[in-house]
């Protein structure tokens, strides 16, 4: 057999690789979102008290300050003692709880890019302070966060490959397999590679630019 | 207090950091009403307005909505009867002009869809804007912004409309549009408080001209008295200076 | 034999089951042992056609079949096994393992079950000879956290004067293509595997030997808490005799000599001491 043979009996499970990079993707992304959001506007709108913003200002300091790979280690190993955790999910843990340090700050920029005035004025047309968040900041922040948050999917992609190293079998490790068993062809079975997480990385910046334009208003921008 | 009285104003203070801006401030405004607070800049009237819907709370006096007092308990409620149409319009950026119109309707009164979007045109219509209703903020002129903002405000159907300088930040040739549109509502009996150096509005429109300096009201009557026959020399003062360069 | 398909499945299958079941696996007296592998690690641990496969795998699922245990495998990168076996992530560790001093104070061996020697690999083309290669500036391949560094630092880079720089690499494989290119001169691996990657056609040749005669075994955690290396030291020595050992080396590694079991048990692993745990009989006095 040579590569190609291998590559095409084998590629069933490099998707199945790249599966397992998607789903890691998607729930590091969702958890990073969520708490990154709650993150921001707590920082923003919460209590100024220090008791309150000196966790999250430490959080965000940490876990953006912190190798993603010692991250993934800490969270195997490390809390095996207090939960007992899966490869699987300490990666989504680590990963998605460091997105968050990421995310809050992509948001929290957003936010503070929408003029104060905005703001003010739903809340003198009664609105209360959430709904003058939600249906006159949120829509603006978001637009000006699809950009920062585009490469951050973008980072984020390239960061589930470093996984394998608590044994996650994401697309990397399925190229492991192949080229060890083959005992060789790196640069085939990693042009391969390269060219899925390419097309992974693609489709969703393709997806999030979609959504920018869906979403552009004349003149935001300014 | 009198029943016909929309909007009393008891005795408001409001000092930062130890600096005095309003030092004990009092009006009253009855349905139909328009007052118009002038006076140099600093001297307090952009505070006091802010403070009748606690856009600036005030450390100390009382107002009433209608014989509601204005609490911060209750003042979502409160400021959804009092439209507020800002120097620089903050229209929602993105937003139509039409949704910026019907948004706190639905929004904060709970207004359905449709009769929202009914109301929303007849404002559109009411301040010349009728055909602009798909347009977002950023397409129209600041004049065009400024009374956007006003039907936007007109909407919410409340009780007293408050205007901070509505058209200090527009380029001279724009002010009139604003200005018509605002002496038609003082014509249809809406009631009013204006903030402006407009003293070409001021002198046609108002009831009552309220002359503010440091923080008091030095003087106060309607527009024949205060532009011809003031007895204080601070108001002459100002009103020549206004007039020199207006 | 559920093990072996189902092994491969967890990560994707985890992706549904970890949101629905809290990110937690919990373990329970039923459930099957864990059996942590370098699957890049031919001929001890591999994947081919998206199945585990190697000397390591076949014999660890003849031991679980004799002793009545239930295994799964689970894949890891060789330098993380040892602190997966230690924090208990993994309960056996099966794969081309070598006995050290060092990593016998975090980890329990069971009885040696191979013996390899060192071989210093070089370019099929190359005049070095096992002196020449590991000297003089040479940059010299290893995979990082194998026994092959640990011998290479205390024997040759912190203990004389010759010269050579270790490059540690992830895996041999790599190591062994990047020779090829020539970013390392040669690459010391474990004569075991230099055999494989000279049947498979790499054009590289053994320069010499270093004759080390270092034991392999497999590992439990410290203190054997879930109590099996009594079966899997019973397992070892019942395979070899039944000769089935013998034939799944011998699919792997034709031809090869098969050294016995048990073999050379150093006195500085204490599970050796006597009596053995499973085999009383044997350990050192």
């Amino acid at each position: 057999m040579d590569i190609y043979d291998v590559l095409l009996r084998d590629f069933p499970f490099l998707l199945k690789g790249l599966g397992v990079a998607i789903v890691l993707l998607a729930a590091l992304l969702t958890i990073g979102f969520v708490l990154g959001m709650a993150i921001c506007l707590v920082q923003l709108y919460g209590p100024r008290t220090r008791l309150v913003q000196w966790p999250l200002t430490l959080y965000e300091r940490v876990f953006r300050g912190v190798p993603i790979i010692i991250m993934l280690f800490i969270f195997f190993y490390g809390i095996s003692g207090v939960i007992d955790i899966s490869a699987f999910g300490a990666a989504i843990l680590a990963m998605g709880l460091r997105s968050a340090a990421y995310q809050s700050q992509i948001f929290r920029s957003a936010f503070q890019s929408v003029p104060a005035g905005q703001m003010m004025a739903a809340r003198a047309m009664g609105m209360s302070k959430v709904k003058a968040i939600r249906h006159i900041v949120f829509p603006q922040a978001a637009r000006h966060a699809i950009g920062p948050w585009t490469n951050e999917f973008s980072s984020e992609i390239k960061e589930t490959s470093l996984a394998y190293v608590i044994g996650v079998v994401e697309l990397t490790r399925q190229a492991h397999y192949i080229i060890t068993s083959t005992q060789g062809n790196v640069l085939t079975v990693f042009a391969v590679v390269a060219l899925l997480y390419f097309i992974l990385n693609r489709t969703g910046n393709s997806l999030l630019y979609a959504l920018e334009r869906k979403l552009a208003v004349p003149g935001f921008e300014k | 207090m009198a029943d016909d009285l929309i909007l009393d104003v008891q005795d408001v203070k409001k000092a930062y950091d130890g600096l005095e801006v309003l030092k004990g401030i009092g009006f009253s405004l009855k349905k139909g009403e328009t007052k118009v607070l002038i006076g140099p800049s600093g001297s307090g009237k952009s505070t006091l307005l802010r403070c009748i819907n606690h856009l600036t709370v005030p450390d100390a006096g009382r107002i009433y909505l209608n014989g509601d007092e204005v609490l911060d308990s209750n003042i979502d409620a409160m400021r959804a009867r009092m439209g507020f149409v800002f120097q620089d319009f903050n229209l929602f950026s993105h937003l139509t002009v039409l949704d910026n119109v019907r948004i706190c309707q639905i929004k904060v009164n709970g207004t359905d869809k449709e009769t929202a979007t009914q109301r929303a045109h007849r404002e559109l219509e009411r301040v010349g804007l009728g055909d602009k209703a798909a347009a977002y903020p950023a397409e129209l002129s600041g004049g065009q912004q400024q009374r956007v903002s006003i039907a936007r405000a007109l909407a919410m159907d409340p009780d007293v409309l408050l205007f901070d300088e509505p058209t200090s930040a527009l380029d001279p040739e724009l002010t009139g549009e604003v200005v018509r549109v605002m002496q038609q509502l003082a014509i249809e009996g809406m009631t009013m408080v204006v903030v402006t150096h407009e003293m070409s509005f001021a002198r046609q429109a108002a009831d009552e001209i309220i002359f503010m300096e440091n923080g008091v009201i030095v003087e106060q009557g309607p527009p024949e008295t205060m532009f011809n026959d003031s007895t204080h020399e601070r108001t002459r003062a100002f009103l020549n200076v206004i007039a020199e360069h207006g | 034999m559920k093990g072996i398909k189902a092994s491969l499945l967890p990560a994707a299958l985890m992706g549904t089951m970890v949101i629905g079941s809290g990110l937690a696996t919990t373990a329970s007296a039923q459930d099957p042992y864990t059996v942590g592998v370098e699957a890049s690690f031919p001929p001890w641990a591999y994947v081919e056609g998206g199945e585990f496969k190697g000397i390591a795998i076949d014999a660890m699922e003849a031991i679980a079949e004799e002793v009545g245990i239930e295994i799964e495998f689970q894949d890891m990168p060789f330098p993380s096994l040892i602190p997966a076996l230690a924090a208990e992530k993994i309960d056996i560790l099966a794969t081309g393992l070598t006995v050290t001093e060092e990593r016998s104070e975090n980890i329990d061996f069971t009885i040696p079950w191979w013996e390899t020697n060192d071989v210093v690999l070089v370019p099929e083309d190359s005049d070095l000879n096992v002196f020449t290669a590991v000297c003089c500036g040479a940059r010299v391949g290893v995979q990082g956290g194998s026994s092959q560094q640990a011998w290479m630092e205390e024997n040759v880079v912190n203990s004389s004067d010759i010269d050579v720089e270790l490059a540690k690499y992830d895996n041999y494989v790599t190591a062994v293509d990047d020779m090829a290119i020539g970013r390392i001169s040669s690459v010391i691996v474990d004569d075991t595997s230099a055999q494989e990657y000279i049947n498979s056609g790499k054009p590289v040749k053994m320069a010499g030997k270093i004759y080390i005669r270092a034991p392999l075994a497999l590992a439990v955690s410290k203190d054997d808490p879930q109590e099996i290396l009594g079966d899997l030291n019973q397992g070892i020595l019942a395979i070899y005799e039944s000769g089935e050992w013998g034939e799944i080396v011998d699919e792997y590694i034709p031809g090869v000599t098969v050294p016995a079991i048990p073999g050379h048990m150093p006195d500085f692993v204490d599970t050796y001491q006597k009596p053995v745990a499973g085999l009383p009989e044997l350990g050192n006095e």
